[in-house]
């Protein structure tokens, strides 16, 4: 649809936006340039004192850092275990890819607080993981899941891979099977026509999907606090500290700008990357 | 060109998608440097059965055998056979160079020899200089052509063309019939080509396949196809045919008589001599056609009467439709002449050129 006099339909999404989502994020990082003047207060003069003591603050340091690795970490769970899966999908049509689907697909629709505490049973050190890994012979001591990257992770992958999935489908199903096809006909196979052909023509998806993960991911609040626990603090959870218990709201906002940037900057990072390999059709 | 030695045979060939029958028992052999059409309407089983050759689809049963060795269950990978798809088929990230090296690089070539071939190959199929190009970036033919290069790149002991000109418009496609039959002249390369366009089929191929319903109906050169057809089916699919009822009365030395079905105008012999055709039995029904060039407008005498009742011009010929009975008609093919003629006319032909078919 080339035509413009269809344009007006985007209309209420944009007033949407303006009249509700730009204030909200105009005001905090308005605010983030003030100085704190006490619990829920800021001062009137700019400063950019609070990016400094954020950025040279070892706590918020470290929780920025948590938080992009924690975003990292989800982005290649997911990747790893969302694109075969994605793939397996669009290609095999069978019972059995359905069924697989429906499950992904309820399972993403269930309350986030009620996964977030299942993993907190399931990844306790008495928990059923420990207990296997135990019976298998695997470990002789409990791993610990609770409160560190690791269990978050695994929680934290759960929880995104089926949007990452949902992401990849359509692109996956627009890759025509007559490639795949024509490659091995020219004496390649699976592994390499995959590798050739399919994730080549896929990396739109694997972008789009990623830049959703990750951002899904550092923003995170519910599964972080509680599968992450007190001890695990991520910019989200410091956030959240600030805004709520403290009422630093300067420091809130700047960390809370802070995350946006660093989305933002992924994103432009992503479509360069994206617009060097994309293909036109 | 050895044209006698056997490269491909198809053994009881069958394909069943669940309870359908897509290709039903066939069996087939093809010379060494021949151009194979297979031609019929859509689903009669022509792609299942080239997808078969080519490795893409599983034989419910029967064998594929190549210089005498079963390849029925080798995986398309290790068949060493060119395709060329419907829809090309080509790889929208890569350049036309890539496209047409990816079997090379597939089969490890170095380097250097790698881009000798694809410049060889961009030559073959006049493109040199496009290289550089994407697929989205080229015309249909053009693409057309990529498809083929990359398909004939790795010297294939088969090349396989599923509805490869489909796509183009008529006089693209016109175009590359000779190109591809220059190119197949030139390697000398075993072709098997599907096609639903007869002219396609007639005008490219050494021999013709013609498949009905998931079998084939009758294996022929062109030209026999279209003055010998076994069937009313494949007189009808290749080219056009009158086709009247009758049954057959006698044998004559040079000659078959035929009885012809229906109530005529007076004038008109109701019985004709047709070509000679003893295996149909005296007494039984056949059908007997007669290509529209073959009927004459005669002053008088002919083998039947009838009223025109149609012109169609053509450029350099036009069809004349004469109706030679209660909602029976029979066209006539000629060259325009001052005026279409009109009125009651008279029509003959040469009984060599009636044919009798079987009844179905």
């Amino acid at each position: 649809m080339r035509n413009r006099r269809w344009n007006w339909l985007v209309i209420p999404m944009l007033v949407a936006f303006a009249t509700i989502y730009v204030p909200a994020i105009v005001s905090f990082v308005l605010i983030s340039f003030h100085p704190s003047t006490g619990p829920g207060s800021v001062g009137p003069e700019w400063t950019l004192g609070n990016y400094a003591k954020v950025l040279g603050d070892a706590v918020y340091q470290t929780g920025l850092w948590r938080s992009v690795a924690l975003g990292a970490i989800t982005v290649a769970g997911s990747l790893i275990l969302g694109f075969p899966l994605a793939y397996y999908i669009s290609r095999y049509s069978s019972r059995f890819a359905i069924a697989v689907f429906t499950l992904l697909y309820v399972s993403s629709l269930t309350s986030i607080v009620i996964r977030g505490l299942g993993w907190i049973t399931l990844l306790g050190t008495t928990g059923p993981i420990n207990g296997i890994l135990q019976m298998l012979g695997l470990i002789q001591e409990p791993v610990i899941f609770y409160g560190n990257l690791l269990g978050l992770s695994i929680a934290m992958i759960h929880y995104t891979l089926p949007f990452m999935v949902l992401t990849l489908l359509p692109v996956m199903h627009a890759i025509p099977t007559g490639l795949e096809e024509a490659s091995s006909g020219m004496g390649a196979g699976f592994v390499t026509t995959v590798r050739r052909v399919v994730v080549p023509l896929a990396m739109p998806g694997v972008l789009a999907g990623s830049l959703l993960v990750f951002a899904m991911t550092i923003s995170a609040f519910v599964i972080p606090r509680l599968v992450g626990g007190l001890t695990l603090r991520l910019t989200a959870l410091l956030i959240d500290q600030e805004m709520r218990t403290t009422y630093n709201y300067a420091i809130g906002s700047t960390l809370a700008s802070v995350l946006l940037l660093l989305v933002a900057v992924v994103v432009v990072m992503a479509s360069v990357v994206g617009g060097r390999s994309r293909v036109a059709r | 060109m050895d044209q006698d030695t056997v490269v491909l045979s198809l053994r009881q060939l069958t394909k069943h998608f669940g309870g359908v029958v897509a290709v039903d028992g066939i069996d087939l052999d093809i010379n060494k440097g021949e151009f194979i059409t297979l031609l019929g309407p859509s689903g009669c089983g022509k792609t299942t059965t080239v997808r078969m050759i080519g490795g893409y689809e599983e034989p419910t049963a029967g064998q594929i055998i190549v210089d005498g060795q079963d390849i029925t269950n080798v995986p398309a990978r290790d068949r060493n056979f060119g395709m060329v798809f419907q829809d090309y088929a080509l790889f929208p990230h890569m350049t036309v160079s890539d496209n047409i090296a990816y079997p090379l690089r597939m089969r490890k070539w170095a380097r250097d020899r790698v881009a000798g071939r694809v410049s060889e190959m961009l030559d073959l199929v006049r493109l040199d200089g496009m290289g550089k190009r994407h697929p989205w970036e080229l015309s249909g033919g053009q693409r057309q052509r990529v498809a083929l290069a990359r398909a004939l790149s790795f010297s294939p002991r088969l090349l396989l063309m599923d509805e490869a000109l489909g796509a183009l418009d008529a006089k693209l496609r016109e175009y590359m019939r000779v190109e591809i039959r220059r190119i197949q002249r030139l390697l000398q390369i075993t072709t098997i080509h599907v096609t639903h366009d007869q002219d396609e089929a007639l005008g490219m191929s050494d021999r013709v396949v013609v498949m009905r319903q998931a079998k084939i109906a009758q294996v022929a050169a062109p030209r026999d196809l279209y003055t010998d057809p076994t069937s009313v089916y494949v007189a009808d699919f290749v080219g056009r045919i009158n086709l009247l009822w009758g049954h057959v009365v006698e044998h004559a030395a040079d000659a078959t008589i035929v009885e012809l079905d229906d109530p005529f105008p007076p004038a008109t012999a109701t019985r004709i001599r047709a070509r000679r055709t003893p295996d149909q039995a005296v007494g039984s029904r056949v059908r007997v056609g007669i290509r529209p060039e073959a009927v004459r407008l005669v002053e008088g005498g002919g083998v039947l009467a009838g009223v025109v009742s149609g012109a169609r011009f053509g450029g350099p010929l036009e069809y004349v439709t004469v109706a030679i009975g209660p909602d029976r008609t029979l066209d006539l093919l000629r060259r325009p002449g001052d005026a279409p003629p009109q009125g009651n006319v008279l029509l003959d032909w040469a009984p060599d050129q009636a044919l009798v078919l079987p009844a179905d």
